[in-house]
């Protein structure tokens, strides 16, 4: 029986392997009797013996290796530049993840300023079930808009309220996580734009106070900043820090989509004399952050610490939480209306994951979508009455007018994003953030990376990018039919079936028993002190 | 400061030093290399290549992140050198000094490459960075 022609990768590797014992003997022959310079090769070919024979039969880590040899490399090598290879040639437009191509190059394009319109239709399967807007057949007239503004702590009758004048923020990333550069540049821009920015939990805002922009100070469970050796709260840092006059807002977190549950691990190597102080931690060991405030054990504990803060501090004082479950999200908004103590502002982070570095399986598998969680606390505000209150951030892939519109629809009073500023920075989505080898040069402290990064001409993006989207956003709202992005409604939102929301949105089974439930118990429980 | 980065310390200076005089020697060309070179058949051009080489680890020795890969030049060149001794110009007489300044010179660089195992291209650096990959 003739054979097809084939590689057969078995009997290649036993043939290099063979032939490996045989070309130094060769060469050695040849630079014997032919020429001294075969001699080169001899010793070369002699290198790769040793090599083959240590794969062979020394190291135990590498099966390949081991029954192959030196050929088994060729998969490693190939593997190894295999991430570059799809974005650069194989995945498509519309592939990659968490961000693909096209996603990314409007962000590029707003950030440097070209004309992003594209012709000949969407590259999207339109009918999906995506969200789509509703436009309204009589756009806004010029005159009718007016401008955007949200005072932040106005409920509550704060000493210092501030106002948001623009609907995007710059989300929370430390230095630490960030380089010096890309936090000076994001922050610049932020100021140049107008827009506030969130420090992120990473301590001491040393390089975000470098430069002008009004900053939201965030509380991590750590503390960082403002802790005690022992970790716990420490009264007068806060006030130290309050006390900035770029310091306009305070954030605690108590989870991160990225890792909702789960505390960050600062290891030891990465703790610099400068991070140390910063942070107020200790050089030489291991920094593990609580999966949650100390004070908070349970609901009433934690709206007490949040009033703590805000009687601390003569700032707005917001929250920032993942959803888990819509039930004791209801029970903590009821627990806030008992002890008539709400937070100024909640931020609702998306499990889709965020900047910070986790393992895989909470970045996969852990936290609710942004909508839905969004959707599911504006109902729970209403129900509880209580959705004039307090506002709403909402965090998590909102890097374009067209995502941020229907956040702002479902009910976010403004809307957050990290790494669509990252992608104004420059991010090439290489996804090495954990590994301080970013190669743009934004989450790394290496500073022969972060020399690539020119503070100023990024800065620039920073500003571009936020002014070209929010002027999007503006045109969204105007197409709409509104005069300003703040009158965005559910009504205003497509939401075919078959997505997520529609669940919630049209027929809302889930979150209506939930709610459903919950409130029941509550009067239960409630009835014997009203009677 | 240990033993060991003591060791490797010292056998890179002595490395430096011996690549460093070999190399202008050969370069200069002073009148013992040069007939060993047309004994081999690669005068002048195998000698200024030579040379070249042995400057270049003695360079690369001396720079503490290319520490490892000097010294595997290093054991290339004084495996040439050594197999030029054993085959064609001879150990003893004249060539007994060269020889044995060879010799220790290779056992050196294989000591210092098994002291630095723990960065050899091809066997640590690979893997390092790409942990989260099968087998």
């Amino acid at each position: 029986m003739p054979q097809a022609l084939r590689i057969d990768l078995h009997k290649l590797a036993h043939f290099s392997n063979a032939l490996l014992f045989a070309l130094p003997l060769l060469f050695f022959a040849a630079g014997h009797w032919i020429s001294f310079y075969f001699h080169f090769l001899t010793v070369a070919s002699l290198f790769l013996l040793v090599v083959n024979l240590f794969y062979r039969h020394v190291q135990t880590d590498h099966t390949i290796l081991r029954n192959f040899g030196i050929l088994g490399q060729g998969r490693y090598l190939i593997e190894s530049i295999g991430p570059e290879f799809r974005q650069y040639l194989y995945s498509n437009d519309r592939e990659e993840r968490p961000f693909n191509r096209l996603e990314r190059s409007n962000v590029y394009r707003k950030a440097k300023n070209v004309e992003s319109a594209a012709s000949f239709g969407t590259l999207l399967d339109y009918d999906s079930t995506e969200l789509k807007l509703r436009h309204s057949l009589f756009p806004t007239a010029p005159g009718n808009s007016r401008p955007f503004s949200l005072t932040l702590g106005e409920e509550r009758g704060v000493t210092a309220p501030y106002t948001l004048h623009k609907p995007m923020l710059i989300s929370a990333m430390s230095y630490g996580a960030l380089g010096e550069n890309a936090v000076r540049a994001l922050a610049r821009g932020a100021s140049q734009a107008g827009i506030a920015m969130n420090t992120g939990e990473g301590g001491y805002p040393k390089y975000h106070l470098m430069e002008q922009a009004d900053l939201i100070f965030q509380l991590g469970t750590a503390k960082f900043g403002v802790r005690t050796p022992e970790g716990d709260l420490d009264p007068e840092a806060l006030d130290d820090i309050a006390g900035k006059p770029q310091v306009k807002m305070i954030e605690i977190k108590f989870s991160q989509g990225a890792k909702p549950g789960k505390g960050g691990l600062l290891p030891k190597e990465k703790i610099t004399p400068e991070i140390a102080e910063l942070r107020r931690v200790p050089m030489g060991q291991d920094v593990v952050s609580p999966p949650f405030h100390k004070e908070c054990s349970d609901l009433p504990s934690t709206v007490a610490f949040i009033r703590h803060i805000q009687e601390r501090v003569p700032l707005p004082v917001g929250i920032k939480l993942c959803v888990g479950s819509f039930r004791e999200l209801y029970e903590l908004i009821v627990e806030m209306k008992r002890q008539d103590t709400f937070p100024d502002w909640i931020t609702v982070d998306g499990g889709e994951g965020g900047t910070g570095a986790a393992p895989a399986v909470f970045l996969d598998g852990v936290g609710m979508p942004l909508f839905p969680a969004l959707h599911g606390l504006v109902q729970i505000l209403e129900t509880v009455g209580v959705r004039d209150r307090l506002k709403i951030f909402a965090a998590g892939k909102l890097i374009d007018a067209g995502r941020q519109t229907i956040a702002l629809a479902l009910g976010a009073d403004a809307c957050y994003t990290a790494r669509g500023f990252m992608f104004a920075l420059g991010c090439i989505q290489a996804r090495e953030c954990g590994n301080n080898t970013c190669p743009v040069g934004i989450t790394t402290q290496d500073a022969h990376l972060q020399a690539g990064l020119v503070t100023a001409s990024k800065a620039l993006r920073v500003r571009n990018y936020a002014l070209n989207t929010l002027h999007e956003l503006d045109e969204l709202s105007v197409a709409l039919g509104k005069s300003c992005p703040s009158e965005l409604s559910v009504e205003d939102l497509f939401i075919p079936t078959g997505s997520n929301l529609w669940r919630m949105v049209g027929e809302d089974p889930f979150l209506k028993r939930e709610l459903r439930q919950a409130s029941e118990t509550l009067e239960t429980t409630r009835a014997p002190s009203h009677s | 400061m240990n033993l060991k980065s003591i060791s490797i310390l010292f056998l890179r200076l002595l490395l430096v030093l011996v690549f460093a005089v070999a190399g202008i020697a050969k370069f200069k060309g002073l009148e013992i290399s040069t007939p060993l070179f047309e004994t081999l058949g690669m005068e002048p051009g195998g000698r200024y290549l030579v040379g070249f080489l042995e400057l270049l680890t003695a360079l690369l020795l001396l720079m503490p992140f290319s520490v490892t890969s000097g010294a595997l030049l290093g054991w290339g060149i004084l495996s040439g050198a050594l197999l030029a001794h054993l085959t064609k110009v001879g150990v003893s007489g004249d060539m007994l000094p060269m020889t044995a300044a060879a010799l220790s010179g290779w056992l050196a660089c294989i000591a210092l490459i098994f002291l630095r195992r723990d960065q050899i291209p091809f066997i640590r650096h690979m893997f390092d960075c790409h942990r989260d990959r099968e087998a």
